[in-house]
């Protein structure tokens, strides 16, 4: 893919900038603050990857998830993902037709654009991974016969870390397929009293309406892929990425994936900061939610209190940026 | 162990301390005392080089008093210490790094290193230099920074960095050797006795212990014995053995000393002059060699016959004649050195006086160039008639078994040592045999504590201690028991040249005792183990031998090749790590093209910025670094126009090439704005 040919035009990334400041802020009627974490969420989408949000319960979430898709358009499906999930139930099923004497498959929640996987990390390996499947390849096989979904296609996965009995969390391999892994946090004290203040006669959920239609967030995606990038930036992402295979702490580092996650990231950051070409802090701003979920840390490491969080903004902080144009 | 330095303790102790501290920076206290032990240690470097010093480590006047070479040299050492003191600041910011504080206590035990020959100093000192290499790797690597690789450091686990910091010394360790040698090798052409006498200058912990000095008194308080190298003297004889100096009666407060009554001494008679003095010459020095008695011919010679008059003499079978001729080699007390009691002195000196115990002296010390032949009377006697000998009293008057009161507990023990012989020699032997068995012989001996007797701590605590502690114990025991005994200083030829000349250096002083007999009298007994001289520590021997046997002069050749290698290896490594450095740092012009220009516009204000104390990090990304300058307190002027240079640098670095070019006269115009920030200006 060749970046410099094809620069994006002033018009063009206008457009851009300002349908995803729409975007955003139509979250943030929901969403009070967090006004990084919703635009990682953006990114996320720009980049027709998909996003993880894992917190303690009740920072918002599904919500945060409840308010994107709302705000993108298209149909919107969520699974409540519980141990009795059955792949099935995610994909879909074939089912007798005794008027035509055929199995007809009826297509599950997958066949949206956007699809709210709650609680991901509930449901069995079986089903968690009849999902992931769905989001890598974008189509799903029944009975040998292929169905497309639909484009956009976009996976919000919500996942509650605090619990652990009873759920199956995601092994390192699925979580490499989402793009950002997100966290929220507790709201400061005066974004929680605005947060009571708004919500005492109605849930503003109900007001976020489709600020972008499904076809129009295709076409953003396919302007972001032609942010430019310098070569000198490329290798940094490289390197960074490299960084966590060499890191001593890491017992797995990033995967390739990872860095191709990470250039699209900077890039889809980059157009929503209004700028036709990437610099190192848009890598920086979205690096720790590219790459904290796919390094798995060692186990003595760990047990010293050492967290992943940590060990990327390390990485961040030593490997040195580039500043010459070669 | 080796006997490790005074000086070497404290600078490893302080690195020690530096180091651990260093470990934990982030705490304050510990910042205080990182600062305290850099302080320490640049203060001790600087007070030991500043000229006239009241106690001087290393006497600067009379280094430059040697030997311009040794001047330039101090100089020299003065000029790194104090340059790498500022370079270092300059470079590293306001943090002076470990490595800084090892400059000055390197350069100084360095220079401790070139002035003494003793080789149980050069291995400490490479002991210390690998301990404080070794302390730096750690910290390098504490820092995120490998030292002189240009990979990229990632963060180790305390562990592995400190198996990698023990790989650093294993490593490094062997190559001290060749480092030691190597030291030798650029030693600078100073003569022995200048050595020796920097080397006093730079090691005289307390006063210089009195038996190689064959001064008034003899002080056994601890600190570092007398180990020159510094030839003393030629001796012509045919017996080798002791050679007496002085004598001491009286034991006080640690101190041996000569009481009145042996202090008084006559005038020897004029004896008789001219030719018969040189035919008297000729004849006692007769047989050793005849350029010698030409020699003599040649010098108004005098000839003394003592006659030792009230003090005792062996009976005439049991005593030999022994016939020596010193030829000085250097300055020594006034003092006539002989085997035995001396009978007939042959000198050009007039001044010669004769005391109660039948020693000679001279009022002034011996000068390079003299020379004399002495006649003395040695007791011969047999061993199995020595332990039959009962004791008596001597008919010199003097305090001969006086002991004070501060060893009296010695008694006790020296009646469990010795209580079961029954005659003089057989208790001394049996002393000395107690004395090998539970001291140990070493140059380098603590300082008793100030209310205690040093013989007493030595025999209950210290147990360590050289011929001298050996010597007055075993007086101080002996004469508990009512031996009378004295405590005798010279020195014990052992070095016999191919001459057949014995070679007396300083290192070769001596202590030991005499204890009177009947009818044999004064019998010389030497309790120290191994009758040892004083030549170097035993541990020092050991790794002297070791090393001999392991280097052959190949060997050392080639492991001097394999560390001046490694130090180019290191040296080039640390060079390519600056260029690896650079090329992500720093810009090369492209002075055509407007990108270039703009990011030269820019990198020469980070520069400028870096050198006020607001330097930016390898993993600080423009942004982050206006940041910093934001909050730095910085003139507003500045800032904003860091702002501007920023976004075009961002520009003219990221943009694709198509794009609209970077304005490069403005961003010169901004770097020259912030140029303008004054020198003096530092980051509050």
């Amino acid at each position: 893919m060749n970046h410099a040919t094809e620069p994006l035009s002033d018009v063009d990334l206008q457009a851009l900038a300002e349908k995803t400041t729409r975007i955003v802020n139509e979250i943030q009627t929901v969403i009070i603050g967090k006004a990084k974490a919703v635009r990682l969420a953006v990114v996320t989408l720009l980049c027709n990857g998909h996003l993880l949000i894992e917190d303690i319960p009740g920072v918002g979430k599904t919500m945060l998830g409840r308010a994107l898709a709302r705000s993108v358009g298209g149909s919107f499906k969520r699974v409540q993902f519980t141990p009795d999930l059955l792949p099935a139930d995610v994909t879909g099923t074939a089912i007798f037709n005794p008027k035509t004497a055929e199995f007809e498959f009826r297509p599950g929640p997958v066949f949206g654009n956007v699809l709210l996987a709650d609680e991901v990390n509930r449901a069995t390996p079986k089903t968690q991974s009849s999902l992931l499947e769905c989001m890598e390849e974008g189509q799903v096989t029944r009975d040998g016969v292929t169905y497309r979904l639909p484009h956009p296609f976009f996976v919000i996965g919500t996942e509650n870390t605090t619990e652990s009995q009873g759920t199956f969390p995601l092994p390192l391999a699925q979580l490499d397929r989402f793009l950002m892994r997100l966290s929220l946090g507790y709201p400061s004290n005066e974004e929680e009293l605005l947060l009571l203040e708004r919500q005492m006669k109605r849930h503003p959920i109900e007001d976020v309406k489709p600020v972008v239609t499904p076809e129009e967030v295709v076409t953003l995606q396919e302007m972001v892929t032609s942010i430019h990038i310098e070569r000198a930036l490329r290798e940094y992402v490289v390197k960074l990425v490299d960084a966590t295979r060499r890191h001593s702490a890491i017992h797995f580092g990033a995967s390739p994936r990872g860095s191709l996650g990470l250039m699209r990231a900077s890039q889809a950051y980059a157009a929503t900061a209004g700028r036709t070409y990437v610099i190192p802090d848009d890598i920086k701003a979205v690096a720790p939610a590219v790459l904290t979920h796919r390094i798995s840390l060692k186990p003595e490491v760990r047990a010293r209190g050492i967290t992943a969080e940590g060990t990327v903004e390390e990485i961040l902080r030593t490997v040195p940026v580039p500043v010459l144009r070669r | 162990m080796l006997g490790l330095e005074p000086f070497t303790r404290a600078s490893l102790s302080m690195i020690a301390l530096g180091y651990a501290s260093a470990t934990m920076a982030h705490w304050w206290p510990v910042a205080a005392i990182r600062a305290l032990v850099l302080a320490a240690l640049v203060g001790v470097a600087f007070a030991a080089l500043r000229p006239n010093p009241p106690d001087p480590i290393l006497d600067c006047a009379q280094v430059l008093q040697q030997k311009s070479g040794a001047s330039i040299l101090v100089g020299l050492v003065f000029a790194v210490v104090f340059l790498s003191f500022v370079a270092g600041t300059y470079l590293r910011g306001r943090r002076v790094p470990m490595v800084a504080t090892a400059v000055p206590a390197l350069s100084i035990y360095g220079l401790a290193g070139v002035f003494t020959s003793g080789f149980s100093l050069q291995v400490s000192f490479s002991g210390f230099l690998f301990a404080a290499v070794y302390a730096m790797a750690y910290e390098h690597l504490l820092s995120q920074s490998t030292p002189a690789t240009g990979s990229f450091p990632p963060r180790r686990s305390a562990r592995s960095a400190l198996g990698l910091a023990a790989g650093y010394l294993a490593l490094l360790l062997p190559l001290s050797f060749p480092l030691a040698s190597l030291s030798q090798r650029m030693t600078p052409g100073l003569t022995p006795a200048e050595r020796d006498r920097l080397r006093r200058t730079l090691f005289s912990t307390d006063d210089d212990p009195g038996y190689s000095r064959l001064s008034e008194t003899v002080s056994l308080a601890g600190g570092m014995r007398t180990t020159g190298e510094q030839a003393l003297m030629r001796v012509k004889t045919t017996t080798p053995g002791l050679l007496r100096g002085r004598i001491y009666d009286v034991y006080e407060r640690g101190c041996w000393s000569q009481s009145q009554l042996i202090e008084t001494s006559i005038p020897l008679g004029d004896g008789p002059v001219g030719r018969r003095g040189r035919r008297a010459a000729r004849r006692h020095a007769g047989g050793l060699d005849a350029s010698d008695a030409r020699e003599a011919a040649r010098e108004e010679r005098r000839r003394y016959f003592t006659h030792p008059p009230r003090h005792s003499r062996p009976p005439q079978e049991h005593a030999r004649r022994v016939t020596q001729q010193m030829d000085l080699l250097g300055r020594v007390p006034g003092s006539v050195l002989c085997a035995g009691i001396p009978l007939e002195v042959i000198t050009t000196r007039e001044d010669l006086t004769v005391d109660v115990t039948g020693l000679v002296f001279g009022k002034t010390d011996w000068r390079e160039g003299d020379t004399y032949t002495v006649v003395s009377e040695v007791p011969d006697v047999p061993e199995p008639l020595l332990r039959r000998a009962p004791g008596g009293q001597p008919p010199e008057e003097g305090h001969w078994i006086q002991i004070p009161v501060s060893v009296a507990p010695v008694r006790e023990l020296a009646l469990t040592i010795a209580g079961k012989e029954r005659t003089p020699y057989a208790r001394a032997e049996a002393i000395a045999d107690y004395l090998r068995a539970h001291c140990r012989y070493s140059l380098s001996v603590p300082s008793a504590p100030r209310d205690e007797d040093p013989i007493v701590h030595f025999l209950t605590t210290g147990r360590k201690g050289a011929c001298d502690l050996f010597a007055g114990a075993t007086a101080v025991l002996c004469r508990a028991l009512g031996i009378p005994t004295r405590l005798v200083t010279g020195y014990l030829l052992t070095e016999l040249d191919d001459d057949g000349t014995y070679l007396v250096r300083e290192r070769d002083a001596h202590a030991w005792v005499e204890i009177y007999t009947e009818p044999y009298g004064w019998i010389p007994f030497d309790p120290t183990p191994g009758n040892n001289t004083p030549a170097g520590s035993p541990s020092g021997r050991e790794w002297q031998a070791w090393w001999s046997k392991l280097s052959p002069r190949g060997l050392t050749f080639l492991a001097e090749a394999l560390l001046l290698g490694i130090l180019g290896a290191v040296v080039a490594g640390a060079r390519g790590k600056r260029r690896h450095e650079d090329a992500s740092i720093r810009f090369r012009p492209r002075a055509s093209d407007a990108h270039g220009e703009t990011q030269h516009a820019y990198h020469q204000a980070c520069r400028h910025l870096a050198r006020r104390g607001v330097p930016r990090q390898v993993g600080q990304t423009a942004e982050e670094y206006l940041a910093v300058v934001r909050e730095s307190g910085l003139p507003e002027e500045i800032r904003v126009s860091m702002e501007a240079l920023t976004d075009l640098f961002e520009q003219a670095c990221y943009a694709p090439a198509g794009s609209a070019l970077p304005d490069a006269g403005r961003a010169r115009v901004l770097a020259a704005t912030i140029r303008k920030l004054p020198r003096r200006w530092k980051r509050s």
